[in-house]
């Protein structure tokens, strides 16, 4: 099977690598055309709305809902810190009181008085985009992003897990058909992407993992092993915002198969 | 203007192929005169779909002598003169993405259902469904709509005349969501509460009204919903897929998403018919299961279910194990997990060799169980219904919530998707189908083997009656019909006799056993049929009762089923089932080492 896998991976030995780094909502970019920048330099920077938390005023007051807006003491787009009184009701002739506090920090985005809910929109959660290779920063998209350029070898993977990472590459192993072994993981390793040959085992990515090394590539992997290191199975195609504390690439697919010598050929 | 149509010419752009039909009236009736297929051409480099259609025009030109295109390419030749030109050109689509769609309502079993069925009838991908009674709160309901960025919101809600507040709420949470304000919303609900849900969504969204998918409790309205979810399916594809603005100008028709079309033919063949009756079509990523059972049609999707990139979450829905008692042969859960997880990053590779393509078949099997258990829970009636008991049918618990799926009053099942296009013979067709869906009674198979269901779909849309009858005659190879008895059957003992009279009078008599799925091969036609099950067992008269019917004979002949329901259904993976399967796939000869032996 190995043969008819290899067929649709992309492979370069040195080419110009292109990449285009995008906010996922408008915000600032950091970067000017012609920059040179790391892998790990913030290129751009936004700031993604917080979520929303409902709190039904109407129902704490016990009050009918239409009558909502006149008890609150804040107005839609105003901030209200957490335990600060949102909304009062004066009880026993105005001798007393009750009140709906904020359950968090937050901004009023709106008042129902269709159903005495008060929506609060918790604040912006800042978002940076780092620029994954180092390069040349070739085009600035004003509030969207910009493009980075480098000159390296392309190799595609297949498959992947853990997300964008970056670091200096170290062959661990002698032949592209070696397993790369838990013994074989060394602290000095903190901060590299190994290339592994044929594959890993579930108690060699976790050393890995504990040693800091940032990513492995791997010619295949089982998926029984790859399940247990993650804690959980995969069970859709798109893959990459797992939380695993190490970057796994695969170029060939599941099983046991070595990394591809070329693998266009 | 169908009477007045003698020739049409119909496309449907795929995810992966792009695929034409010319039909042409002949004596009165439309015929099949050339079918044609090309690679779909919306992504780099070609990014241009009028590429790929142009190219299975120009292959039914050269294939008919035909000229059909413009002379500049750009559009196909109507009216027709001569040799050249169709009456009418349509297309279906299923590139450019489906249209992905989130559904409200205001009580989930109710309005929200209707409101769904029409989404899903419509050919779209319902994401999700929000309700006032869903038991999410309102900031959970708010986060959904912003993390699943829909396509288009259909919002229904409150019979005409009734609850106006809870639709306003839901409006509420669209605009709290604070979606792209070009988002189409379809308002479909209380027609009281329209004035105020457009000053509630005023600037958020682009509204659109349509009648009440529920004007009244008893009373389903999907027809003006789903003509407008079509209307926005083109602005979403021409925005979305190059060259579907120059497509959509080709056709004087709605280009309508192909899940669509497949629905409109399944609806009309339920309805000629005059019987219940079962479509599937599996896809890459997804399957489509269409029903119409007392004459209500439902569509679902399994969003995550399908025989390319969706098989690694097949094998996590369905248990390796589940997968595996399918095999003839031995296979480690391992081996089958890392075949499939391949197969899913590779999703149009076909198998390679006879072992690849039985862990296709058998994942097959799974993926029609899993999807049909999905569809069961829909085929419902109009629920929220008043209904009036009286003494008499007290005891009848028989309620709207209440599966309407009969496996024994099913008559029909037609197979359409990759795995029944690539298998060999359409023995495994009929295997595939009665292990996994093991309709009782008498229920005839038929397969849409080169995927022709959306283009006789779209053509039903403008004459239904010539689109059945060449859907029928050309579209569907006809397997033949299976017989298979409910009740308890006994290994070995006689389980029924039939009595088969053909159209010249000629009389085929055999008696079957318990336990053996047996291939009568028969000649192609129809049958008038006299069944006598056993006592204990019911092939659609009652226990033991004879069954008169007609049945076809078709590229199989007669399959007669009598395996016992818990042995096939057992999640054992060991030698003797092992056996049991090998047996059952000698038995229809499936895997004869002669491949490649369809006849059409």
């Amino acid at each position: 099977m190995s043969e008819k896998l290899r067929a649709v991976l992309d492979f370069a030995p040195d080419t110009t690598i292109s990449k285009t780094r995008r906010l996922p909502v408008a915000g600032e970019v950091l970067v000017s055309e012609g920059d040179v920048i790391t892998a790990e330099a913030i290129v751009a920077r936004a700031e993604v709305p917080g979520y929303p938390v409902d709190v039904n005023v109407a129902f704490r007051l016990g009050i009918e809902a239409p009558d909502t807006s006149r008890y609150m003491l804040k107005s839609v787009g105003e901030n209200v810190a957490e335990g600060e009184p949102l909304a009062r009701r004066k009880i026993l002739l105005g001798l007393s009181e009750e009140l709906v506090v904020s359950p968090v920090s937050a901004t009023i985005e709106s008042i129902s008085n269709l159903n005495g809910v008060v929506i609060l929109r918790t604040p912006p959660v800042p978002v940076d985009i780092q620029a994954y290779v180092p390069g040349i920063v070739t085009k600035v998209m004003p509030a969207e992003g910009c493009v980075v350029e480098a000159r390296g070898a392309m190799v595609q993977g297949l498959f992947g897990v853990g997300g964008e990472t970056a670091g200096a590459i170290r062959i661990a192993v002698e032949s592209r058909s070696d397993e790369l072994k838990a013994e074989q993981i060394v602290w000095d390793m903190k901060g590299k992407i190994l290339v592994a040959g044929s594959g890993m085992r579930k108690n060699a990515l976790l050393r890995a993992r504990d040693a800091g090394v940032r990513g492995v590539i791997l010619g295949s992997i089982d998926d029984k092993e790859l399940a247990s290191f993650l804690g959980t199975e995969i069970g859709l195609a798109i893959t990459g915002q797992e939380q695993t504390g190490l970057t796994v690439v695969v170029t060939e697919g599941f099983g046991d198969m070595p990394i591809a010598v070329n693998p266009k050929n | 203007m169908a009477d007045r149509l003698q020739s049409v010419l119909i496309t449907d752009c795929g995810t992966g192929m792009t695929s034409a039909v010319l039909l042409r009236r002949e004596q009165g009736a439309f015929r099949l005169i050339a079918r044609a297929e090309a690679a779909t051409t919306v992504d780099p480099p070609h990014s241009d779909v009028t590429l790929g259609v142009r190219s299975v025009v120009e292959a039914i030109e050269e294939a008919t002598g035909m000229r059909l295109l413009k002379p500049d390419g750009d559009g196909i030749i109507t009216p027709a003169a001569g040799a050249t030109g169709v009456d009418l050109y349509l297309s279906a689509s299923s590139t450019g993405g489906g249209l992905q769609m989130m559904v409200a309502g205001l009580v989930r079993i109710m309005t929200a259902e209707s409101a769904e069925r029409a989404a899903l009838g419509a050919g779209a991908i319902v994401m999700d469904v929000i309700s006032i009674d869903d038991g999410r709160l309102a900031h959970e309901k708010i986060q959904r709509l912003r993390g699943l960025k829909p396509d288009l919101v259909l919002l229904s809600g409150g019979i005409d005349g009734g609850n106006y507040r809870d639709v306003l709420e839901l409006a509420e949470y669209i605009k709290a969501a604070k979606l792209d304000s070009k988002l189409p919303i379809i308002y479909a609900g209380n027609v009281d509460a329209q004035d105020r849900v457009g000053q509630t969504l005023e600037g958020k969204a682009r509204l659109f009204y349509v009648d009440n998918v529920r004007p009244v409790l008893e009373k389903e309205v999907l027809e003006p919903a789903r003509r407008e979810i079509h209307r926005r399916y083109m602005e979403h594809v021409v925005a979305r897929a190059p060259g579907y603005d120059k497509l959509s100008a080709w056709s004087k028709t709605s280009i309508l998403p192909s899940t669509a079309a497949i629905g409109y033919i399944v609806e009309a063949v339920a309805r000629s018919e005059h019987q219940d009756i079962l479509a599937l079509n599996i896809g890459e990523a997804t399957t489509d299961v269409f029903s119409s059972f007392a004459g209500r049609f439902t569509r679902t999707v399994s969003g995550d279910l399908g025989v390319g990139s969706s098989l690694s979450n097949v094998v996590l829905e369905a248990e390796a194990k589940n997968i595996l008692r399918w095999l003839p042969f031995e296979l480690s859960e391992t081996v089958l997990r890392n075949t499939l997880r391949n197969r899913s990053l590779h999703p149009y590779n076909r198998p390679e060799g006879d072992d690849e393509l039985r862990i296709e078949h058998a994942v097959t099997r799974e993926i029609i169980r899993l999807s049909i258990e999905q569809h069961k829970s829909s085929v419902v009636g109009l629920r929220g219904v008043r209904r009036q008991r009286d003494i008499s049918n007290v005891f009848d618990q028989k309620g709207s919530e209440e599966s309407l799926y009969d496996s024994m009053s099913l008559g029909l099942i037609i197979a359409s998707g990759t795995p029944f296009r690539l298998a060999d013979n359409p023995r495994q067709v009929v295997t595939m189908l009665l292990d996994a869906i093991q309709p009782l009674g008498v229920t005839q198979l038929a397969v849409d083997r080169h995927f022709m269901a959306p283009h006789f779909g779209m053509l039903s849309t403008v004459d239904e009656q010539s689109a059945l009858q060449v859907f029928m005659e050309d579209g569907l190879l006809q397997l033949g019909t299976v017989v298979r008895p409910a009740g308890e059957i006994k290994q070995g003992d006689n389980s029924l006799g039939m009595r088969l009279i053909d159209q010249d009078g000629k009389v085929y008599s055999d008696s079957f056993a318990g336990g053996q799925l047996r291939l009568w091969q028969l000649p192609v036609g129809r049958f008038a049929a006299h069944i006598t099950p056993a006592s204990g067992l019911d092939v659609g008269a009652g226990k033991g009762k004879m069954h008169t019917c007609s049945m076809v004979a078709g590229e199989c002949g007669i399959v007669v089923d009598t395996r016992d329901a818990t042995r096939l259904n057992a999640a054992v993976v060991s030698p003797a089932r092992r056996a049991e399967v090998a047996q059952w796939h000698k038995q229809l000869d499936a895997y004869p080492e002669a491949k490649g032996e369809w006849s059409k």
